[in-house]
């Protein structure tokens, strides 16, 4: 007995490493959007970090450019991007400013498609999307405006055909 | 020299050393033959980019080795076209020694990998040398090695060959019954692959088989097993490869099971392996492999063939070797049929069971390694195209 108890020791000691392990395994540190997309896979939609800042009245083309682009949106084509899964997103920053802004963009769709239009999370509008697509404005509260950035998402049903983004810009609401 | 060094040598090489010097030749030569040849393939080939012959052998997850090599492991998700991979899928153990070797020689970190690819391919096939006890078995093992299809992974920066000489490892310890030794050959490779941490299961096989050889009886197994706690020491050791890692990801990026998360960037997700396999067997898409694209069907005929070279083993009685093979190829299967070819490839004992096979066939080496080149050489030359069904 007194030759094995070192190696009881030892396996103990490992037994409690990996319980130590698992322990962690089960409270992970980490932010809402990992754990949506990744753990619990409720959100289809990855948010990456976007740098750029937005010059209102430049439109921004994104099948030159990923700028802006936080997720939800398939590789670059020669007339746009279509988005993937069932929601995609944009992150505007932007110059603060007192006046009210649009947020307009062009899009395009393969089939018939209901879009919500979100600004920070909170329904602005809802779009319904044809095949030969077309131009649409979205206001922006005066908040978002003052704060110099907002998140724009594009929300699908399921199983919805996906729409088509050619380009979009902050525009000065007069 | 230490007396337990000296000891151990005259283990390995006593009565033996001559014919071992013999078949280390015979290893080195073919390794010197195969590696010309994918010189060969290189500058026969038209390889795109002007690449160098190094850069041409670092196709796809080349890139993260060498990144994680160079880098370390990544804070947030920030590759592919959505910005969600990083590379905690890749588990530490061979990005590691590829920065040690890159330290210790002052090489680039991809030519530090290569080197020491081929290093590891070349020990895998000595250790060769302990596991078989058939001379001839062990010279198709050496031909396989360096000359079957997808051999050439061996030859690039990938963990296949860290974990043919992992697996090659702790098998010659379980055949001479060196549990614990095992236990520290499954730690390594518990933190090389994950599923490295399955050699736990081989051991506990080849515990009760050396239990029911000393005449002990099945249900006194676990009693058995805990009266002897060196051997659960081991078993617990072998895994703990894999906790150190977790344990590592947590205080990285938060999340200790992200190496499992992330996969969700390569579109994995775990499903039933076998509806994966039927689903890819009648995908008929093997025109996709022929226009240089991934092909399911292609994937699926290898995966079949490594589930009977699977089912050589267990003909043979090989268990340990059996059930490791079995959990290689049916774990990854359930996430996705891609890469099936190249994980097969990478699991020792279905290479194992391929040497046997040629042994029972007896081609001869020179024929069986003119043949395997022959069906490697347009695979290599798709390899250095940046074919994407090959990854």
């Amino acid at each position: 007995m007194i030759r094995r108890l070192p190696w009881y020791l030892a396996a103990l000691m490992l037994a409690g490493f990996q319980l130590y392990a698992l322990y962690l395994a089960r409270n992970p540190a980490v932010d809402i959007d990992y754990r949506n997309y990744f753990m619990t896979r409720s959100s289809d939609c990855w948010p990456r970090a976007v740098q750029d800042v937005a010059v209102i009245g430049q439109p921004v083309r994104v099948s030159a450019s990923g700028a802006f682009l936080a997720c939800g949106f398939a590789r670059p084509l020669g007339w746009g991007r279509w988005t993937q899964g069932n929601e995609a997103r944009l992150r505007l920053r932007f110059t603060p400013t007192t006046e009210p802004l649009v947020f307009r963009f062009a899009a395009i769709a393969r089939a018939p498609v209901a879009v919500e239009v979100l600004v920070n999370g909170i329904i602005a509008q809802h779009v319904a999307l044809q095949p030969q697509g077309g131009v649409f404005d979205v206001a922006l509260p005066a908040g978002t405006v003052l704060g110099g950035q907002t998140v724009i998402a594009f929300r699908f049903a399921e199983e919805a055909p996906p729409m088509g983004l050619q380009w979009f810009a902050l525009e000065r609401a007069n | 020299m230490s007396a337990a060094l000296t000891r151990r040598l005259e283990a390995f090489a006593p009565a033996r050393g001559g014919e071992f010097a013999r078949f280390a030749g015979f290893v080195l030569l073919c390794f010197a033959a195969s590696r010309a040849l994918h010189y060969g393939v290189y500058l026969w080939g038209a390889v795109p980019g002007g690449r160098s012959f190094a850069q041409a052998l670092c196709q796809f997850d080349c890139g993260w080795y060498l990144h994680t090599a160079t880098h370390g492991y990544d804070a947030a998700p920030h590759a592919h076209d959505a910005g969600d991979a990083a590379n905690w899928a890749f588990f530490p153990l061979y990005q590691a020694l590829v920065a040690l070797v890159a330290a210790l020689t002052t090489l680039p970190a991809l030519l530090a990998g290569i080197l020491l690819s081929n290093m590891l391919a070349i020990a895998t096939c000595l250790l060769a040398f302990a596991y078989f006890d058939s001379a001839a078995a062990r010279r198709y093992f050496v031909v396989i090695l360096s000359f079957a299809p997808f051999s050439f992974y061996l030859n690039a920066v990938y963990t296949e060959s860290l974990f043919l000489f992992l697996v090659m490892g702790g098998l010659v310890a379980l055949k001479s019954g060196a549990f614990l030794r095992a236990g520290g050959w499954g730690f390594l490779l518990s933190a090389a692959r994950p599923v490295g941490v399955f050699f736990c299961f081989a051991m506990v096989v080849a515990m009760l088989r050396e239990h029911l050889r000393a005449g002990g009886r099945w249900l006194a197994f676990p009693a058995h097993m805990l009266r002897r706690p060196d051997l659960i020491t081991a078993i617990l050791f072998s895994v703990s490869g894999l906790f150190g890692f977790m344990v590592y990801l947590h205080w990285h990026m938060g999340d200790a099971f992200a190496f499992s998360h992330v996969q969700r960037a390569w579109g994995r997700e775990i499903g039933n392996p076998l509806a994966v396999l039927w689903d890819a067997l009648g995908a008929n898409d093997l025109s996709l492999f022929l226009a240089r694209d991934h092909s399911r069907q292609w994937c699926a005929a290898w995966t079949l063939l490594w589930f009977a070279l699977a089912g050589v083993l267990a003909a043979r009685r090989m268990w340990p070797e059996c059930i490791f093979a079995v959990f290689c190829l049916v774990v990854p299967l359930a996430t996705s049929i891609q890469s099936m070819p190249r994980y097969g490839f990478g699991v020792a004992p279905l290479l194992i069971a391929a040497a046997l096979v040629l042994e029972r066939l007896s081609p001869g080496p020179l024929r069986a390694g003119l043949v395997l080149a022959a069906l490697n050489i347009p695979l290599l030359a798709m390899w250095f195209a940046g074919h994407g069904g090959l990854i």
